[in-house]
């Protein structure tokens, strides 16, 4: 049986590596790899893997994935568990999101439109960049989860015990906004106004924060991640509306509204997922809170992050499709 | 809460207990041990007056600090409060988006648009132009060309010279090579002589100078920057039709540019609304 497992673990690794050759022989080496986006992926990961675990949970985690975690104490099983599950989660949405910087940055820096073509390419890169890691994530958060045979919560700490604030969460957050904010800024432009969008940030935090207190504590520290994905989506859907409708009767500066109403939503949402909501469901999870509300959490987490991208292939389908007046 | 009664007995036992086990301490160690316990009291009251001094209560924000602790938190972050937030910032932000406020990132996505589109519809509308260009030379000599793109991917160009009686007249064949083109007279207009070369022009960098509206469509003047020699040319656009009807250009001589599509109805997408008798009334003709 063992054997059988190492083959279908090698087999796995090889297949990725063949697939990976395939393209690259294919296509090229270097359009597969952008240095500055692997750079983005890797520091991402680093500071949101800080921002909810401590450096003793991340080695553990790490120990137990390509260790032996037999006999290993259930309770560390279950937060290296969830500590591949939660990193997987954040790569996906940290991809996606890398890739709605992109893509703004080279909409707005002045490209002839051949370069447009391979900026926004290198834009959908950053998605690959997250979606290939978090696959790979999810196999020891699925191999640990069988061994703790369902039983994946971890057990509540005792009544009055405090977690005191710890230097990993604050060196996370320095981190990850220190990110956000050279990768907003770009090589092309130094002005923050591109992103800062009155009128999206206010609707996006508002609906948020509306959620919120309708929610409360109905279901634990999802809340801050549902608010955030659910006014994403009626952001997108706010923005192809005045999209659609100008199509036929407004101008383009119409249509170019709707379509940044809708991806400064969507940025906006995702960094309010990864900043607040996503940190808050992985301390509630740690502190054994986490039974409630993880079902509509998890769509949240994966299909969000799709749609966003769907969204953004189908407004560039469309902005290409000229509609003629006269 | 339960009552005990004392009988007789018990209260006997009660008053032999008081006398065995009664305090025997002389006055004055009694008064002794109160004296210490004053002193002892009056030195915890300094010690706490010492921890709340300024580095032991930044000190105790990191070590046991709640935001129960802190009354105006319960202030902000109460659910009236944050309603009431969430309200206001809901009716400024859809008011902010419904007044049309100014944004980057839009004038960008419409400028990226508009090239999108001319570049595309250039290429559609290929041999349906026609445009005259002026090269204003000193006092009466500029020089008027006429440019016609002919069904098939060839060209024929006139160009009016001021003091000779004939006009200049050349011809380029589908597919001939415009580079190899050296009369000087032509030199100029070189880069509107082919489709080719002109979409050339349309592929560099755009920039949005100004949107003006004239009655039910609009049009959009743009700077084009070639990303290889950087020179630069303003052109004007109509954005319902999605053509140049003007450009200027500069180098390597100052050209006005006037275009005149006659597009064809088997080329146009999508008509809508009132113009569709517009284009029933171009078919109509067309058929004649």
């Amino acid at each position: 049986m063992n054997t059988i497992k190492i083959a279908a673990r090698v087999a796995f690794v090889v297949g990725i590596f063949v697939l990976a050759a395939a393209n690259i022989i294919n296509w090229g080496f270097e359009m597969f790899i952008d240095i500055t986006t692997l750079g983005f992926m890797l520091v991402g990961a680093v500071s949101l893997m800080l921002m909810s675990f401590s450096l003793p949970e991340i080695g553990a985690a790490f120990k137990h994935a390509f260790g032996s975690s037999d006999g290993v104490d259930e309770e560390k099983l279950k937060i290296s568990a969830y500590f591949w599950e939660s990193t997987a989660r954040n790569l996906l949405v940290l991809g996606v999101l890398g890739t709605v910087i992109g893509y703004i940055l080279i909409i707005n820096f002045n490209t002839s439109i051949k370069d447009f073509g391979i900026g926004a390419a290198i834009a959908f890169l950053t998605t690959v960049y997250g979606l290939i890691p978090a696959s790979l994530c999810a196999v020891p958060a699925l191999v640990l989860k069988k061994k703790l045979n369902g039983n994946t919560l971890p057990t509540p700490p005792a009544v009055g015990q405090t977690r005191p604030l710890r230097w990993e969460t604050i060196t996370g957050y320095v981190l990850f906004f220190a990110l956000i904010a050279w990768s907003v800024s770009g090589e092309f432009t130094t002005n923050f106004e591109v992103f800062l969008h009155w009128p999206s940030l206010l609707v996006v935090v508002g609906w948020a924060l509306a959620l919120l207190v309708l929610l409360g504590n109905a279901v634990a520290g999802h809340s801050v991640t549902l608010s955030f994905a659910f006014t994403g989506l009626i952001g997108i859907f706010i923005g192809i509306g005045k999209f659609l409708s100008a199509m036929f009767s407004g101008g383009i500066q119409d249509i170019a509204m709707g379509v940044t109403f809708s991806l400064l939503s969507c940025f906006f949402a995702m960094l309010g997922m990864l900043a607040a909501g996503m940190p808050m469901e992985d301390r509630a999870f740690k502190a054994g809170q986490n039974g409630k509300g993880t079902v509509l959490s998890r769509i949240a987490w994966y299909v969000f992050p799709m749609l966003v991208i769907a969204f953004i292939l189908f407004s560039q389908l469309l902005a290409m499709i000229p509609i003629h007046k006269k | 809460m339960k009552t005990i009664h004392q009988n007789s007995q018990d209260q006997g036992i009660d008053q032999l207990l008081k006398q065995t086990l009664r305090d025997d301490l002389p006055p004055e160690v009694e008064n002794g041990m109160k004296r210490q316990l004053n002193l002892f009291r009056e030195k915890m009251d300094e010690r706490d007056e010492v921890r709340t001094s300024l580095p032991d209560r930044l000190f105790s924000l990191f070590s046991g600090f709640s935001w129960d602790d802190f009354k105006p938190a319960r202030v902000i972050f109460s659910r009236g409060a944050l309603a009431f937030a969430s309200l206001l910032m809901l009716v400024v932000g859809s008011l902010m988006q419904m007044s049309g406020s100014p944004s980057v990132l839009a004038d960008s996505i419409s400028t990226r648009n508009a090239a999108l589109h001319t570049f595309n519809r250039v290429i559609i509308s290929g041999n349906s132009m026609e445009c005259t260009v002026e090269a204003p030379g000193e006092g009466e000599k500029a020089i008027t060309y006429s440019i016609q793109w002919l069904e098939g991917g060839g060209c024929r160009a006139r160009a009016v010279i001021p003091g000779e009686p004939v006009e200049k007249t050349l011809w380029i064949n589908k597919g001939e090579d415009v580079h190899r083109i050296d009369d000087p007279v032509f030199l100029p207009v070189r880069n509107l002589l082919s489709l080719s070369r002109f979409t050339g022009i349309l592929g560099g960098k755009w920039e949005l100078k100004q949107y003006r509206r004239e009655g039910e469509c609009e049009y959009g003047t743009f700077y084009i920057t070639n990303p290889d020699d950087g020179t630069r040319v303003e052109m004007t656009a109509d954005l319902c039709t999605w053509l140049p009807v003007s450009m200027e250009m500069s180098l390597p001589q100052r050209l006005e540019v006037h275009f005149s599509w006659s597009v064809s109805t088997s080329s146009l997408l999508i008509a809508s609304g009132p113009d569709k008798k517009k284009l029933e009334g171009v078919r109509a003709a067309d058929r004649r």
